[in-house]
């Protein structure tokens, strides 16, 4: 039963990356081909070879991600305390869901007028703020789950110990939040990296991300290239499950 | 020349409001080196903020709190030396036994060859001797609150603050580890305040004891006036199991 369960889940997650992988190597796929024509690596090496522009856009993507994971996770960390320890606490965290009630075409929308006047539309400086706007209160949203009160408590109980607000940082809180921090900053870098709606709105074209030249592609009707871009976007998520999997394994083992 | 007993704390008028709830009136009393108090109180009556001001961990309105004379309500909590302990054994998730007990040596910079010897007294004075690397998630309720009890008495801390430990224990690993406490604290020579809401364990853990109601304290003379005090419960208390032996004596 089990097995099955593994096998199916299996073929769920990896029939659908193999078929992009196969649509990115075909050069022709038409009724009634099962498999596609010419399985070469032209389409791989005329847009990421040689520093092509699905590289060049695999960079951008990856750099704008990692800074916006990595400053949504610290800022979403301290935030996140001072809220859960402010005595408004509830009313202060219902502003976090702002961003996801309506979508994210809309709220870049409605952020532009700003940005115009800021100057930042078209830029990367605009798209990677726009974008943490947009992820940083996720992040405040996650860690108000870590930020209870025995996580309080733990920190009167160092204090009274003889630690200094420093040493409680570095010695109790961090290595605490360690899983919760690894974790958030994973979930950020995704929301970061498959974001498409405000890139597009605030990017203006002009910021060509991995998401918005996949849409180039499929806008085209350029399904060859679209796969290799398709490729290269599942490829993070898919490293990301690997660690992942690397790290339960290695706490399944530490706990046996 | 008589013999002048120094009443190493000293906490006068402490009062605490939250809004205008006031939950400690003008608190006051005072304790020798070596001693333990043990204040009888029913959830709510202040004890726990008392607690808490005393540790620095919560402010107070008004009032002192003098160590040898030395007010303490303007130290920072980590240079109190005044440990608190919850009924919760909060110990750190990310620190085996070892760790824990350690934290506060590690914290004091002391060599590491004294932090092995120390904490490995320690663990064969808690009789956790071998359990040094387990994590926290691994150990029983008792034995998390003896890691907490090693990990602040290790420390040597001025005044230890008790917030009715045992408190979420069964009642046999209660009576074992009240033994424990008043064993360690003859040889560590502890100076403790000890809060509870169990009569019995006021009475055994206490070398004076005191009894807090509504946000006031009255510390009593000695065990007599505590027990012929009719609001202390001791009287009803002795009442109520008289009556029960005699029903077993007599003839159904």
């Amino acid at each position: 039963m089990r097995q099955a369960l593994y096998i199916s889940t299996g073929v769920f997650l990896v029939l659908p990356v193999l078929v992009l992988v196969l649509v990115s190597l075909v050069t022709n796929w038409g009724y009634p081909s099962l498999f596609g024509e010419g399985i070469t690596l032209s389409n791989w090496v005329t847009t990421v070879g040689g520093g092509g522009e699905l590289a060049r856009s695999f960079l951008t993507s990856a750099s704008m991600s990692l800074g916006i994971a990595a400053a949504s996770t610290a800022t979403g960390f301290w935030v996140g305390r001072s809220i859960m320890y402010h005595p408004w606490r509830r009313t202060l965290i219902s502003f976090a869901y702002y961003p996801y009630l309506i979508a994210p075409v809309v709220l870049g929308v409605l952020w532009r007028f700003f940005f115009l006047q800021g100057n930042l539309t078209g830029t990367i400086g605009g798209v990677m703020l726009a974008q943490f706007l947009f992820v940083f209160p996720y992040a405040i949203l996650f860690f108000s789950g870590f930020w209870t009160q025995k996580v309080r408590d733990l920190e009167h109980q160092a204090s009274t110990l003889g630690a200094s607000p420093g040493q409680i940082i570095r010695q109790v809180l961090l290595p605490t939040a360690r899983p919760f921090l690894v974790v958030c900053f994973f979930q950020c870098f995704l929301i970061s990296w498959f974001e498409y709606g405000i890139t597009q709105v605030i990017g203006i074209g002009k910021v060509p991300t991995l998401t918005v030249r996949t849409m180039q592609f499929v806008n085209e009707a350029n399904p060859y290239y679209a796969g290799v871009a398709a490729c290269l976007m599942v490829l993070p998520l898919i490293l990301l499950l690997l660690v992942n999997r690397r790290i339960f394994a290695r706490n399944e083992m530490g706990r046996d | 020349m008589p013999e002048t007993k120094w009443d190493v704390i000293e906490v006068q008028h402490i009062r605490k409001a939250f809004g205008q709830e006031v939950v400690l009136h003008g608190i006051s009393f005072s304790l020798e080196l070596h001693q333990n108090l043990s204040v009888l109180g029913r959830s709510g009556c202040g004890k726990t903020t008392l607690l808490k001001i005393l540790a620095g961990i919560l402010s107070a309105d008004e009032g002192s709190f003098r160590f040898e004379g030395k007010e303490m309500l303007n130290i920072k909590p980590q240079e109190r030396g005044v440990v608190y302990l919850s009924q919760e054994p909060l110990l750190f998730p990310h620190l085996n036994v070892f760790e824990n007990i350690a934290f506060g040596l590690r914290l004091r910079k002391e060599k590491k060859d004294v932090v092995k010897e120390k904490v490995g007294q320690m663990l064969a004075a808690l009789g956790l001797d071998g359990l040094g690397k387990k994590m926290s998630t691994e150990l029983s309720g008792g034995q998390r609150q003896r890691v907490a009890f090693g990990r602040a008495i290790i420390i040597e801390p001025r005044v230890l603050l008790l917030d009715e430990p045992f408190g979420s224990l069964d009642v046999q690993t209660r009576a074992e580890m009240q033994d424990l406490f008043r064993q360690l604290s003859r040889k560590y020579q502890m100076t403790s305040l000890f809060v509870t809401h169990d009569l019995k364990e006021a009475l055994v853990m206490g070398d004076s004891i005191g009894r807090m109601e509504g946000g006031h304290l009255e510390v009593y003379p000695d065990r007599q006036a505590f027990i012929n005090d009719p609001a202390s419960g001791v009287r009803s208390e002795r009442d109520f199991w008289t009556s029960i032996t005699q029903d077993d004596h007599e003839p159904v």
